[in-house]
This record gives C-alpha cells, structure tokens and sequence, in this order.
C-alpha cells in the first residue's frame, strides 16, 4: 500500500510540525503569563505600599462563614472540529449582579479602589485567559503526540 | 541561583550530518532554500549555488493538518490506544547519531520548508523519505530559562557576614558556660556608673554655673552698686544667668556629641568577643 504510505508518513510530517509550533505557542504564552504575573504582583503591592499593608491583606479574603456568592467566570467545554483534540474550553465572564448574588470582589478590599489596584486586577483577569490558552495548549500539544504515537506504532506494523 | 523569563520561545533542533547530507545530494531540485538553513549549510562545509534564491523566515506558509483524513486513517489502522509511548520514546535514544559539533540550529520555518522540499523530492525522484525519519535522530532544544549566578563577591560578603553573626550567637549562648568569656565592659556596673556619672557631672556644672551667673546679677551687683530695685535686680540676674547658660549649653552639646562619637567608634573598634578569640574555635556550620 504504497499511497497509504504515503498518506501516513505526511500526516505524520505534519503533525510533528504542529506539535514543534505547539511547544513554540505555549513557551510564548507561559512567558507572557509571568510577565503579566511580574506586573500584576508589583501593582499589588504598590496598592500596598501605598494604603498600607492592612488595607489590602489576605484577612479580607471571604471565609467559610461569609456570604455565598457565585463564581464570576466559568469555564465551557466546547466541541470544536477544527482542533485536534476535538474539545476546546474557554471562559465565560459573569457582570456583577448584587441580586444574583455575582459579587465584586474588588469591594472586599476596598469600595473606592485606588487606580494601581485596577491595574493589578486588570493584570490578573488578563492573565487567567492566557492560563486557559497555554492550558488549551497543552490539551492539543497531549493529542498531537498520542497521533504520532499510534500513527508511529502502525508505521512499523507496515 | 536566579532564573531569567526566556528571551527566544522558538524551538531549536541541531541537524545531524546525514540530513545535511541529504540535502547536499539532491541540491539540484532546490531552486529556494531559507535563509537560516543556508547558514547551516555553509557553516558545516557545504556548498550552495549562489543561483539558490534565499528566502526569508516569514515567507514559508504553514500547511494544515487534513484533520479529516487523520481520522480516517486511524479509524482504518485501528491501531489499540492502550500503547506504551515511553518505550517508544526509549528506542529513540539509542539509536541516535552523531550530531554535527557545531552549534547551528534549524528553526521551525526550516522545518516547513524541508517538508515541503521533501514532498517534491518524493514526487519526482521516487524517493521514499519522511521528514519524521530524518528529524528523530535530531536534538530538539526546548527554550530554557537561562541562570544567573550570584556575584562572587556578593557571595562572600554574605558569607562573611553570616559567620559573624553566628560567632555571635556562638557567644551569647556559651556565655553561661565559660566564664572567660563572660567579660563584656558594657554588662557590668562599674562601665554603667562611670558613663553615668560623667554625663551628670556636666549636667550638674551647667546648672551650677546658671545658678551662680543668676546669684551675681541678682545679689552681686546690689552689694557692688547698691540701692537698685527689685525688678531690675531680677531682671539682671536672669540676663546673667542666661548668658551664662547659653555658653554653657553651646560647650556641653559639644561635650555630649564627642562623648557620644567615642563611644560609638569604641563600640566599632573593641568588640569584646576578640579578646577570648585567640583561644576559641570560631563558631562554623
């Protein structure tokens, strides 16, 4: 079965290409993650510097006793043909609604947030989409290397 | 040890010879050759025509995966998915070549061209050769952080640093155990007293000297000149006395602020743990 041949030995020409473009894609984005991170973290505590490190502290962070309130993003599978990996998540943003119980929570810290704490918080949201990227990432990056593998194994088969 | 964010997320592989071989036996179908390749090729004692036209890294178009024939074909093979790819990845060890000595690198855009110039090589020579072949033999450089070390000197002063205060520790805890070293002039009374009284000597003569320089206007100058009233006589004795207490203040600031230097440049110089020194073993981890 020469074409057949043929047929593997490209697709898996292909796929070695793509999984090498992969790596290239998530060095990239785990960069631009601890950039993004570098920066945020700085602002954070420049608000801290600032106000003072009582203001913005890890004791405003709600407990187990606080209120309930419901998670401002969500994640979504969704199926998606052009992918490898055949599924692809991506996030779902909530606007803060009091009365559905969405929540800002900026407005633990403080009610008047001072600009860099925006920045920071900017920074972070930011940040969690390219963790969800480098994460979809790697889900095709998994793929891709379990083709070649089977692609592989039936390449010596022949 | 301290790691730096990576400067160049590109994939690097090092070719090995036989793929630069390769590609020096076919050479008559290349009419474009990438720029970066080309480096490579020369830097390893390879000729190429100057007719090859250069081509940049941009210029090299990414083919797409025919997903659906990808899983058509796996459909077909069937191939069981409970494989084992670590022993796979295994086999690929040993078999590897020798890879050329010199540090060229091929980047991703190369590769697309070789698989592209691959592709027509089998189409018009009949050749039956993959890239997947040629690049498992290869090293694939993963983008690393790159380490900086520490300043030596840093090193060493933190170093140093670090035993003093340990000496240090070393000290104050043995200090019960052996009474030699239990001599430290700022623990006992007598230093005490002595840096005491010296400070209130000159705080007594200041408000002595106020008090007498007071005493000469106020009786002094009755008992010279006589007959002076009691408000002016109040009023020369305070400008005396204020006078007096000025020159004194200005002399005794003085007095304080070189006691105060000597004593911080005694406590720089005479550390009381050098004395015993000679006969400890400093303290060390």
């Amino acid at each position: 079965m020469p074409s057949k041949k043929e047929e593997i030995g490209n697709l898996l020409d292909l796929l070695y290409l793509e999984m090498l473009d992969l790596i290239e894609q998530y060095a990239t984005s785990r960069v631009n993650i601890e950039k993004l991170m570098n920066s945020g973290q700085l602002m954070l505590a420049k608000t801290r510097y600032l106000k003072g490190s009582q203001t913005i502290s890890s004791a405003q962070i709600p407990t187990e006793n606080s209120n309930t309130f419901n998670a401002l993003c969500v994640l979504e599978e969704q199926k998606n043909d052009t992918k490898i990996s055949s599924v692809e998540y991506s996030l779902m943003r909530r606007n803060v609604d009091k009365d559905k119980e969405f929540v800002e929570p900026m407005h633990w810290f403080t009610l008047l947030p001072p600009s860099s704490l925006r920045t920071a918080s900017d920074h972070f949201k930011k940040c969690l989409e390219l963790v969800l990227e480098s994460a979809n990432v790697q889900r095709e990056l998994l793929a891709v290397m379990d083709h070649i593998d089977r692609l592989k194994q039936h390449c010596k088969a022949l | 040890m301290t790691k730096i964010s990576i400067a160049d997320t590109r994939v690097r592989m090092r070719p090995t010879l036989r793929l630069l071989q390769l590609i020096e036996e076919h050479k008559d179908t290349i009419t474009e050759i990438p720029e970066n390749l080309a480096k490579v090729l020369k830097t390893n004692g390879f000729h190429i025509e100057n007719s090859i036209e250069l081509l940049g890294s941009d210029s090299i178009n990414r083919e797409h995966i025919d997903l659906k024939l990808l899983r058509r074909v796996e459909e077909l093979l069937d191939v069981p998915k409970t494989n084992s790819p670590k022993a796979n990845h295994d086999s690929e060890g040993t078999k590897e070549t020798k890879p050329i000595a010199t540090e060229n690198f091929l980047y991703l855009s190369d590769l697309r061209w070789l698989k592209w110039w691959l592709t027509q090589l089998r189409e018009k020579k009949g050749l039956d050769i993959f890239l997947h072949d040629l690049i498992d033999t290869c090293h694939l450089h993963l983008p690393m952080n790159e380490v900086i070390e520490r300043n030596p000197e840093l090193e060493a002063r933190c170093q140093r640093l670090r035993e003093q205060q340990q000496n240090k520790e070393y000290l104050d805890m043995t200090k019960n155990v052996d009474s030699t070293l239990k001599y430290v002039p700022e623990d006992t009374l007598a230093y005490q007293v002595k840096a005491m009284n010296s400070q209130m000597i000159a705080v007594l003569q200041f408000i002595f000297s106020v008090a007498a320089g007071f005493v000469f206007g106020f009786l002094g100058l009755e008992l010279i000149f006589g007959g002076i009233e009691f408000g002016l006589r109040l009023v020369l004795g305070i400008f005396c006395a204020l006078v007096i207490g000025v020159a004194e203040m200005y002399f005794l600031l003085k007095k304080l602020n070189e006691e105060e230097k000597a004593i911080s440049s005694l406590k720089k110089s005479t550390e009381p743990v050098k004395k015993n020194e000679k006969m400890l073993k400093p303290h060390s981890e």
